[in-house]
């Protein structure tokens, strides 16, 4: 009998406790809960630059290369590898039995010029023309080849001809910035145009090959079908090559620290220009693939990356290398969480939990630029001082649990202790 | 002759106890006393560490990391303090109810008390454990009556109520009718009976009647201070 009885009693009192445990703990329990959270932070603003730091070099602004047709052409070369060169230098003394082709070339190129400076000329007149017109009225005529938009004071100014540039002006002064553009183009045709005179000006008995820019004989072809001769310009650029991944953190005016050991500082600067065709192989990628210690039979691509530095690398070699810390995002005076702390929403967009004034979970999107070290970046939707939390519990809720946290780490300080009042205390201790 | 009083034998054994206590003298009590005391301190605390009953100061937080920390520090204090009144409320309060109802006497029923503290702390400690692998808290225990409660009934009273009538509260009710009756020779069983129930259902509803009191009023009321309270 005894024995029945503490069975039935087992039974009853297990039943009752899985019943319990159903009403409390199934998916369609209507008994609130109280929910734990252990990590929770509160959010400060920061300033965060994420880096790309980079291996570079010291490579000339422009290559000019300088063909001459074939080897017979050249009696004898004056310039050799490491030269530095002036404008209108001799670079070769020439065959004269070979002349005739050559001026015919360089008839050629000199018409071309011509051409283009003509065009140029008269591009400015029409420049000064719609300046002086804009000085007296407000309307302007848009002169024939040339589009000007205007959004929000600031004017493009397209070119029409083929001089291929672009300028960025504001309203104020547009024309006499184009106007300077345009005689900058002016004079490096103008400049082009001397050494071809001086070229085609020279004695037939003793005629030679002269330079058109000022700069350093980099690289010769002697022998061959086609003699050329490569002089690297005397402004000097940073380069840099960077892998399809890199490429898509790129963009033009990011900011760049470089150091240098034949520096003893800082210099800025910005990115020039990105490359969109991937390098072929050149001295300088072989330089920097031997920097990284890089595989030369690494299939993947590298495109180039110019950098301009602010100030002068002139005194230093080409090829010499240099670190570039490439600033590839920035937020200023934004938050940041953990990145497991958030889900992904959209591109660009994170969601995350939140405590409200009422001690409650809230969720709400965030924006995030970029993540920086496990970290999301937080540009808006968590402002400073507000408390984000994180518990993925909290996904399985369709309400908003009232929550209880972890034991706070922070350490009050003597004053904060002294400065609460007793009836906080009293109150603390007392209401639960 | 002495016989050890040890809490896990005779926690299942209500009417050794009585038998013992009338034959020989009991040792090692007031030990086990104060290590009750310090297992309840260390119960409490723990819970009050981990949060339990903090959710109401959750929202402080938001205003101030300081004040939040010190209202936490304070309710990790009330919760020792607590802890210390819970043990010797069940362990002498009820002893002295008992024996006025009953006219046992007191000091003879302290050693069961102690035992029916002891019941109470593990179911403390069973709710605790379950709660932390949970990870959520609840109103309500499931030991009781209260999540049947709290799904068919609406009034809080009632609610709190039920929650308050629990598995232990049964055994505890079991263990003091075997331990008074074998003790005590009383002849008269039904009325001892139901003398427990009727001790134990006036403290449950003690105990969901406080619950319903607006605490926090009370306590602007009679201190001042606080929002709309002067």
């Amino acid at each position: 009998m005894n024995k029945y009885l503490n069975i039935a009693i087992a039974t009853v009192v297990s039943a009752f406790l899985m019943t319990n445990l159903y009403l409390l703990y199934s998916k369609e329990s209507v008994i609130p809960k109280l929910l734990y959270v252990q990590d929770y932070q509160r959010m400060t603003e920061q300033d965060y630059e994420k880096d790309l730091f980079k291996e570079s070099l010291v490579a000339p602004f422009e290559t000019h290369t300088v063909y001459v047709e074939d080897e017979d052409t050249v009696e004898f070369w004056f310039a050799e590898e490491g030269d530095e060169v002036y404008i209108g230098q001799e670079l070769a003394a020439l065959n004269t039995s070979r002349m005739d082709r050559e001026r015919e070339v360089w008839e050629s190129e000199h018409s071309g010029l011509m051409d283009q400076q003509a065009k140029l000329e008269s591009l400015r007149d029409d420049l000064e023309n719609l300046r002086d017109d804009s000085n007296s009225s407000t309307s302007s005529d848009v002169g024939r080849d040339q589009h000007v938009t205007e959004v929000e004071e600031k004017t493009t100014i397209e070119f029409g001809f083929n001089i291929g540039f672009t300028l960025d002006v504001t309203q104020e002064g547009s024309y006499t910035q184009a106007i300077a553009a345009v005689d900058q183009q002016l004079a490096d045709v103008e400049r082009q145009l001397t050494v071809l005179d001086a070229q085609l000006a020279q004695d037939d008995s003793n005629p030679a090959l002269l330079s058109p820019v000022s700069g350093v004989v980099s690289n010769m072809t002697r022998h061959g079908a086609k003699l050329s001769l490569d002089i690297y310009d005397e402004e000097r650029v940073i380069v840099t090559y960077v892998d399809e991944k890199e490429w898509q953190q790129l963009e033009e005016g990011q900011h760049v620290k470089l150091q240098s050991d034949a520096l003893d500082r800082v210099v800025e600067g910005d990115v020039l220009s990105i490359s969109p065709v991937p390098v072929k192989k050149n001295e300088l990628f072989e330089v920097y693939q031997k920097l990284e210690n890089m595989n030369t039979k690494e299939p993947i691509a590298y495109y180039e990356v110019r950098i301009s530095p602010d100030e002068s690398f002139d005194d230093i070699p080409y090829a010499s290398n240099v670190k570039s810390i490439i600033t590839v995002d920035e937020a200023y005076g934004a938050t940041a969480l953990p990145k497991e702390w958030s889900r992904v929403d959209e591109k660009d967009s994170l969601r995350v939990t939140k405590l409200t004034d009422d001690g409650r979970p809230v969720f709400v999107h965030a924006t995030t630029p970029f993540t920086l070290n496990e970290q999301a970046i937080i540009t808006d939707g968590l402002e400073e001082g507000e408390i984000a939390l994180h518990e993925p519990a909290l996904y399985h809720f369709n309400y908003a649990p009232q929550i209880y946290l972890s034991f706070p780490t922070y350490q009050p300080t003597k004053e904060e202790w002294k400065e609460f009042g007793w009836r906080s205390y009293l109150k603390a201790m007392l209401v639960k | 002759m002495f016989f050890n009083f040890t809490i896990r034998h005779f926690l299942t054994n209500p009417q050794q106890l009585a038998f013992e206590l009338e034959k020989s003298t009991m040792r090692g009590y007031w030990q086990r006393v104060v290590a009750v005391f310090l297992a309840a301190l260390l119960l409490f605390s723990l819970r009050s560490f981990w949060g339990v009953n903090t959710e109401n100061m959750t929202s402080l937080l938001t205003m101030s990391t300081a004040d939040y920390t010190l209202t936490r520090y304070a309710s990790l204090f009330g919760s020792m303090i607590w802890s210390v009144i819970y043990v010797a409320f069940h362990l002498f309060g009820v002893a002295y109810a008992i024996s006025f109802l009953i006219g046992i006497p007191f000091r003879k029923l302290l050693p069961m008390q102690l035992l029916m503290t002891v019941i109470l702390l593990i179911e403390k400690l069973l709710v605790f454990l379950v709660f932390y692998m949970t990870g959520t808290a609840t109103n309500v225990s499931f030991l009781s009556f209260g999540p049947l409660a709290a799904t068919f009934l609406e009034l809080p009273f009632f609610i709190f109520f039920l929650n308050q009538l629990t598995v232990t509260t049964a055994i505890i009710i079991g263990y003091q009718f075997h331990f008074i009756h074998v003790y005590g020779g009383i002849s008269r069983k039904y009325r001892l009976l139901f003398t427990l129930i009727g001790i134990h259902l006036f403290m449950a509803i003690f105990t969901a009647s406080i619950s319903l009191l607006p605490i926090e009023d009370i306590f602007h009321t009679i201190f001042g201070g606080g929002t709309g309270h002067e």
